[in-house]
């Protein structure tokens, strides 16, 4: 009896380790990657690039059944490759390219030409579409793509490298069209600028998008880098945001792709030249009186002209047949609007940098507050700053803006300037009505959200440090003092202090830093204040029980008693703490250690940073009693 | 004491009398002595039978440190020996008595010693005599009282005495000095402010009055005159038409000073000759009576809500304002700009301050953290803080030397009596 029970079990046992019933095993969940090019009939490069386009990335296995050196794939994922229509296409240029070269070999250029024109073409939006099934996906992961169009958008078109112009170009428009849209929408949230390049984050449709853009330098293309993956990449996302800039543009109303100023795109202010564009066109109606409008004031290559001819004609047959469909009614809503364009039409073209102060509906109070920000400053780019992110942040945070080059709006001399940047020891010739400031203040101000006093950054000082928005530093337990400086004057802007009654209105700049400088050193006498008030209490505290008639040498011993029964250590019990960490599993003990290690890490950071604070102050404060 | 501890020499001298006097040697003492250490030595020396505290003054200041830190703070050789002058120190003060009243209590004045005046927002002021019971109610004002000042008396049974109010006017009472219970109306109406007044202050020879008022201007009267040849026929006529109501008699201004360019919040007329004035603008001035021309403008930071000249020859000026310090000016400095001494203990901005009437060195600071301090100018920590209101302290005012009377937003009005101290 007790036999049959044992084989019984061993069968069972048997069972579960050939795992017929379970869970298929490893081999038949994974494959390498080798097998994969056989199952697919493809080369590795061809490989590469599909499986960055799908989006599919090596695995690994809990057991690698081939070896420790292989590469492994989900079966899964190589099956979903098999019927991919694009590795059916890219089989077609193959055989298609066999044809050229064939037609070539037998001199017959004829054929090869047409070929040549008539070559089969893919495009990568199925893709897109299967890939992000919500526009909102899309949005989400929109942080690669922005990055990497960004950079190339400021890549030199090389050919060693094999970095096609047609890509930068497109690139670059994309990036472009991305700005003016967030310029637009006044969604630009924070800013910081890094030695890496600078960081963007953008709130568009309720999803806080990070990326990070070059700086505009000469880019030198380094050697260890695969320009052919990072294209396959920048190949998919163009295509990505392509799409994801048409829904954005169509969700304001607006034409896609919308329509370059060529003159200023000749003069390389592309953002500008978008924006003003964007300015006048909610409606296709300003937007085709804005190209007539640009048609005469500049010189314009043939092509584009007739380009810009037929969009106008397009627009043009539209909207007539549209007219046409409409009723009455609608008709005369029509004649009215056009009876009241030439009045507006002006002043739109004249002030479109300033927005209109009107409350703009389903419009959230960040987006407001951003929108307000530079909204009555004008600001005057120097030649030596980088004009386009500061015409970017500028724009974005409602400021109107010109720059020392051809098509700039308005020319240095404008009365209207309130800010110049510049970023340069010293200026020749200063206008009297206006700040000269260096490009750090823009940003601060648009991370903080209100206008910092200008005099710490003006002309030829050393700024305050750029703090990072980007940084909690509640989180990080070290509170920077400019931040500090910072967070009061925004209270100070926030509640609006009451004037008091006979002093000029409001609370200007120069006075909230009086403000805070009063405070940083009240800082420095707190603890003079707070010695004094010790004293007082001591005194208080004496005198009462000197009255009581009790004997100083008495409290004297009293208190020498009380310290070193303090000093004592409190015996040892059994901490809970270390119970509860004995407790744990392994998996979880080890991951509380790494914890409490980078709590420590992070302690220790911050004590570092005190001390290096506290050793400047010093050596400052040294320097200024030697100057004395 | 252990033995390893430093000992510096010390020789006490004092001003006091006689019989606490202690002998002129040089004491060895250890370093770790502060006040209270050195108090119990001399109460030891002179065997006294309860313990007297006792506060010691090094050049010219009060100690409130050890020894120690006195020597490194200033820069003392440990082989010197140190000359402590003592002195009776000052007690914690115990509440006489508190009174409730209607309304916040805006304005006391206790410059008669029979008896103290305070002003409410209930539009009345009032008499109290030492034993704390309410003698005369002064009715007559339509709005709240801001400021009472005495201006002497023309006989042995009354006091004259002048309110100023937030109706615009001052008024003028006759008030009985013996212990009786009335109501009183009032003798002369000074109008002519064009806003609430906000202070009023009479000469020292009481023949003139002065109010500072929210309209900015500063105005004087005359008390004794009658001035109905300056009024015109229409204002004539008017009171003979309502001339059985109007039984009272009327002063206008004789000049008025436009100099400050915001509310002026306090007054103090110390001598015939000048007066001094606080304002709103954050700055406080001195005006010649005969010339009426602003002979010293001192600019503070903040706004200034009262001022007190006292001191060595009547020379200082303390001011107190939209700031929890208090500021100690030098008159006789021309061009300070800064003042010589800058007092902060309070947390809050401070309502009143008055220097004591005989004492060149205490004085009286009131505050909105609910506080009244008395603060001797020899130390930079005050000598006793009373935690007197339960809100804030709009008032404050010496009265018979010792005591200290205080009215608040709590609507209480308090007395508290210090500990004899002998004034030096």
């Amino acid at each position: 009896m007790v036999k049959q029970v044992k084989n019984a079990v061993k069968a069972a046992k048997r069972k579960l380790h050939t795992g017929r019933r379970g869970n298929p095993g490893n081999a038949a969940k994974y494959i390498t990657r080798n097998k994969a090019l056989n199952r697919l009939q493809i080369k590795l490069p061809e490989f590469r690039r599909l499986c960055i386009l799908k989006g599919i990335h090596p695995r690994e296995p809990k057991k690698k059944f081939e070896g420790q050196n292989k590469t492994y794939y989900h079966v899964k994922d190589i099956n979903f490759l098999l019927h991919e229509p694009l590795l059916e296409k890219s089989r077609e240029i193959r055989a298609y390219e066999k044809k050229i070269t064939k037609a070539r070999a037998k001199y017959n250029t004829d054929l090869a030409h047409r070929l040549q024109n008539n070559r089969p073409s893919f495009t990568l939006d199925h893709l897109v579409k299967e890939r992000y099934p919500s526009f909102i996906d899309a949005v989400r992961d929109l942080e690669d793509p922005l990055t990497m169009i960004h950079l190339f958008a400021t890549l030199p078109a090389d050919t060693t490298h094999s970095v096609p112009f047609e890509r930068v170009h497109s690139c670059r428009r994309l990036s472009l069209e991305w700005q003016a849209y967030v310029t637009r929408t006044h969604s630009l949230r924070k800013i910081f600028v890094s030695v890496k390049g600078i960081y963007y984050q953008v709130e568009v449709s309720g999803q806080k998008i990070t990326y990070l853009t070059p700086h505009v330098l000469n880019q030198v293309l380094p050697e260890d880098v695969d320009f052919r993956v990072m294209l396959t990449f920048a190949e998919f996302y163009e295509t990505l945001l392509g799409f994801v800039n048409f829904k954005l543009y169509h969700s304001l109303g607006l034409n896609y792709p919308p329509v370059l100023d060529p003159r200023l795109e000749q003069a390389a202010a592309e953002l500008y030249a978008l924006m003003k564009d964007l300015a006048g066109g909610t409606t296709s109606a300003p937007l085709l009186e804005d190209a007539s409008a640009k048609e005469d004031d500049a010189p314009v290559s043939v092509d584009e002209q007739q380009s810009l001819m037929e969009a106008e004609n397009k627009e043009k047959r539209i909207a007539e047949s549209q007219a046409r469909l409409a009723s009455l009614q609608d008709r005369l809503k029509q004649i009215e609007k056009e009876k009241e364009k030439p009045q507006d039409v002006p002043v739109q073209v004249k002030t479109e940098a300033m927005d209109v102060d009107d409350v703009i509906e389903d419009e959230d109070l960040e987006t407001r507050t951003c929108r307000r920000l530079f909204q009555n400053l004008t600001f005057f780019l120097g030649r030596e700053v980088p004009r386009e992110s500061l015409l970017f942040v500028i724009r974005s945070f409602g400021g109107a803006v010109s720059w020392d080059g051809d098509g700039a709006p308005f020319p240095e001399n404008d009365e209207v300037i309130t800010h110049q940047i510049v970023d340069r020891p010293t200026q020749g010739h200063k206008f009297l009505s206006r700040h000269y400031v260096q490009p750090q203040w823009v940003y601060d101000c648009a991370n903080n959200r209100i206008l910092l006093p200008t005099e710490p950054y003006l002309l030829g000082r050393i700024p305050p440090p750029h703090l990072s928005p980007f940084v909690d530093n509640e989180a990080e337990g070290h509170v920077p003092e400019y931040a500090d400086t910072i967070k009061r004057l925004r209270l100070a802007a926030n509640q609006q202090l009451a004037p008091l009654p006979g002093s000029e209105s409001g609370i200007d700049e120069g006075e909230l830093l009086v403000a805070a400088a009063a405070r940083r050193r009240e800082d420095l006498e707190a603890e003079k204040e707070r010695e004094l008030a010790a004293m007082e209490k001591s005194y208080a505290e004496d005198l009462r029980r000197e009255l009581a008639g009790k004997s100083f040498s008495g409290e004297e011993e009293a208190l020498a008693d009380v310290p070193e029964s303090e000093v004592l250590p409190p015996p040892k019990e059994d901490d809970p703490k270390d119970m509860a960490k004995m407790m744990l599993s392994r998996n979880k003990r080890n991951l509380y250690q790494a914890m409490e290690m980078s709590n420590t890490k992070k302690k220790e950071e911050v004590k570092l940073i005190k001390e290096r604070k506290r050793k400047a102050d010093e050596k400052e404060r040294k320097k200024k009693t030697r100057t004395m | 004491m252990d033995a390893g501890e430093r000992q510096v020499q010390v020789r006490f001298t004092t001003r006091l009398g006689s019989d606490l006097r202690v002998e002129a040697t040089a004491f060895s003492l250890p370093v770790h002595l502060n006040r209270y250490g050195l108090s119990q030595i001399i109460n030891t020396l002179l065997a006294l039978d309860g313990p007297r505290p006792f506060d010691f003054l090094f050049d010219g200041e009060l100690i409130r440190t050890t020894l120690e830190q006195l020597y490194l703070s200033k820069n003392l050789s440990a082989e010197s020996i140190l000359v402590l002058e003592y002195i009776l120190a000052v007690g914690p003060p115990e509440l006489q008595s508190s009174q409730p009243e209607k309304d916040w209590v805006s304005a006391v004045n206790g410059v008669n010693p029979s008896l103290i005046l305070s002003g409410s927002y209930d539009s009345f002021a009032r008499a109290w005599f030492p034993d704390g019971t309410c003698g005369s109610v002064l009715k007559g004002h339509s709005d709240a009282i801001t400021s009472i000042a005495v201006a002497g008396s023309s006989n042995d049974t009354d006091l004259d005495v002048i309110t100023s109010s937030k109706d615009k006017t001052l008024r003028l009472w006759k008030v009985p000095l013996k212990p009786s219970s009335s109501t009183l109306s009032s003798v002369r109406i000074f109008k002519g402010h064009a806003a609430s007044v906000q202070c009023v202050a009479a000469n020292p020879s009481n023949t003139q009055v002065c109010s500072g008022s929210w309209d900015s201007t500063i105005k004087l009267w005359k008390i004794d005159s009658e001035d109905e040849d300056n009024e015109d026929e229409q204002a004539l006529k008017k009171r003979k038409l309502d001339g059985a109501k109007q039984s009272i008699a009327q002063v206008t201004a004789f000049t008025t000073h436009k100099e400050h360019t915001q509310c002026v919040a306090a007054l103090e007329w110390p001598e015939d000759r000048y007066i001094f004035s606080a304002s709103w603008d954050h700055s406080f001035r001195q005006w010649d009576v005969e010339t009426s021309i602003n002979t010293l403008t001192m600019t503070c930071s903040k706004a200034l809500h009262c001022l007190s000249v006292g001191g060595e020859g009547s020379l200082l000026v303390a001011t107190g304002g939209a700031d929890p310090v208090l500021r100690i000016w030098d008159t006789r400095m021309p061009g300070t700009v800064v003042p010589v001494l800058q007092l902060t203990s309070h947390t809050s901005w401070i309502s009143s301050c008055k220097w004591h009437r005989q004492s060149p060195k205490h004085l009286l600071t009131s505050s909105y953290d609910g506080t009244v301090k008395m603060w001797d100018i020899r130390s930079k920590v005050p000598l006793q803080t009373v935690e007197a209101h339960k809100d804030k302290v709009l008032c404050t005012d010496w009265w018979r030397e010792d005591t200290v009377v205080s009215g608040g937003a709590d609507c209480e009005f308090k007395l508290f009596k210090y500990t004899p101290i002998e004034w030096l």
